[in-house]
């Protein structure tokens, strides 16, 4: 688990211009096991974010500073020197690598009528590393399923960086592949900040599984009547919803009997019925089971729980 | 006989530098047409499909122009400055110094966004058609000056000889 760890960073480690990639690979195994990100900054020493904080990977001599043509050659390396492909990507302050990383970008934002189109002169990137942690929902998958065999619509909570996006993918994956005891499902993933599938020239990244459909980086709310009529999913799975149009689009595939798989920002079930927003959704009895995350002493817990529709319903 | 034998050569001589002149231009003319045809090519692709640089150097276009595209496309594989590649690539095209300079600018401005990558790639398909349709044009008149500059020449070598 650790090599793999190691490896994958190492692997991350590879995007960054030779430099500091030299620096990064003298980094202890120990702390390349346990890094989430690579950070650079203009101006600032190569950090590595783990769960601790972030640390410098060298002493802050000037080879370890960052420049601005280290940065401009890590984006031009990731966009493949297409950054014209990767605009859409841009404009939400993101981009997809090939590996399954994720690369934040921050800089100055280019607006055209008031909305951001593009952006250039980065001066901060956040290499995220992807773990995936295969197996992590396979206790999880069979208490998502009623006494007659019917997955039932589930959302995953957790504060962020609770590791919601990780369970939803395992979910996905445990949920196409079937098991002895029930069937495979035909899942449709409507991956909006090509965060789940981290696709890249249309292949995903992370394991799925072999009935899984990815729709990568088209909005939800367009995204989910797409897959529905194109692809007849059973299961429809997306990461966190946050708009009214999200929510309306999660009801209209639920009344056409699609289950729902979906992650929400929330420190539990009675948190959603504080916002108006999941309150909508929960008065739309669209989900029925909740998995919440908790962190503590660097452990995830998991707990399956019973969505409160009526209450909700009832409430409104 | 001796000297029938030389004139023969040098008239041959001189036909085969007509024929090597006149396939120069063929080639340039090939050359032209194959890359604005890639560029126009890569430009749709880029509006419709934003597909991404390493795939349509990958793709390239006709057998004249696949040497330039690889050459950059390895460049690229490699983790080179694709910028470089294409300069390079485009200054070993059997163009015209100007054409090959305006060619070689194009490559600077292929990391940027699609309005302007897609406006360079136009203009360079525009300026290389340009260039074929005038070479067309005066292609007969090219074609019989050279003629008869090879064979004039190769008469006077042969009169002087003799």
């Amino acid at each position: 688990m650790e090599q793999d760890r190691v490896r994958r960073f190492e692997q991350a480690a590879e995007l960054l211009p030779p430099r500091l990639r030299r620096l990064a690979m003298e980094v202890p195994d120990e702390r390349k096991a346990r890094a989430e990100e690579l950070r650079l900054r203009v101006r600032m020493p190569l950090t590595v974010l783990t769960a601790e904080g972030e640390r410098p990977v060298a002493a802050a001599d000037r080879d370890a500073l960052v420049t601005r043509d280290d940065v401009e050659r890590v984006v031009a390396g990731v966009t493949e020197y297409s950054r014209y492909a990767s605009a859409e990507a841009l404009r939400q302050g993101f981009l997809p690598v090939r590996g399954g990383f994720r690369l934040g970008v921050c800089g100055t934002a280019v607006l055209r009528d008031g909305a951001v189109c593009s952006m250039k002169d980065f001066s901060s990137l956040a290499l995220r590393i992807v773990h995936e942690r295969v197996g992590v929902g396979a206790e999880l998958v069979p208490r998502l399923f009623d006494a007659a065999g019917r997955f039932r619509s589930t959302l995953i909570l957790s504060p962020p960086g609770g590791g919601k996006t990780t369970l939803l993918r395992d979910l996905i994956r445990c949920l196409s592949l079937g098991g002895s005891d029930r069937r495979a499902l035909r899942v449709a993933v409507v991956d909006e900040r090509s965060e789940i599938a981290v696709s890249v020239d249309g292949c995903a990244q992370t394991e799925l599984g072999v009935h899984t459909d990815v729709l990568d980086g088209c909005p939800k709310a367009l995204g989910i009547p797409m897959v529905l009529r194109a692809m007849s999913p059973q299961i429809i799975a997306v990461d966190e919803i946050t708009a009214a149009a999200d929510v309306d689009a999660v009801c209209a595939a639920a009344n056409c009997g699609v289950g729902l798989l979906a992650t929400i920002h929330a420190d539990g079930v009675a948190e959603l019925t504080r916002k108006p927003l999941w309150r909508a959704l929960l008065a739309a009895e669209v989900f029925s089971r909740a998995i919440v995350i908790a962190v503590g002493d660097g452990e995830r817990r998991y707990a399956v729980e019973d969505v409160p529709c009526s209450e909700a319903s009832a409430r409104d | 006989m001796l000297r029938g034998v030389g004139a023969g050569l040098i008239l041959c001589a001189a036909l085969l530098t007509r024929r090597a002149l006149l396939g120069e231009r063929r080639e340039r003319q090939r050359t032209r047409r194959a890359l604005a045809a890639a560029f126009e090519t890569m430009e749709a692709e880029i509006r419709l499909l934003l597909t991404p640089l390493p795939t349509l150097l990958r793709r390239g276009c006709g057998a004249e122009s696949r040497a330039f595209f690889e050459t950059v496309s390895i460049a690229l594989r490699r983790g080179g400055d694709p910028s470089a590649a294409w300069r390079e690539a485009a200054e070993a095209l059997p163009l015209p110094r100007n054409e090959r300079e305006s060619l070689a600018l194009l490559g600077g401005r292929l990391g940027g966004d699609e309005e302007s990558v897609c406006a360079a790639l136009s203009l360079a398909a525009r300026t290389l058609r340009a260039c074929y349709d005038d070479a067309e044009r005066r292609r007969g008149q090219d074609e019989r000056l050279t003629t008869a500059l090879c064979l004039s020449a190769g008469l006077m070598l042969v009169i002087l000889l003799i």
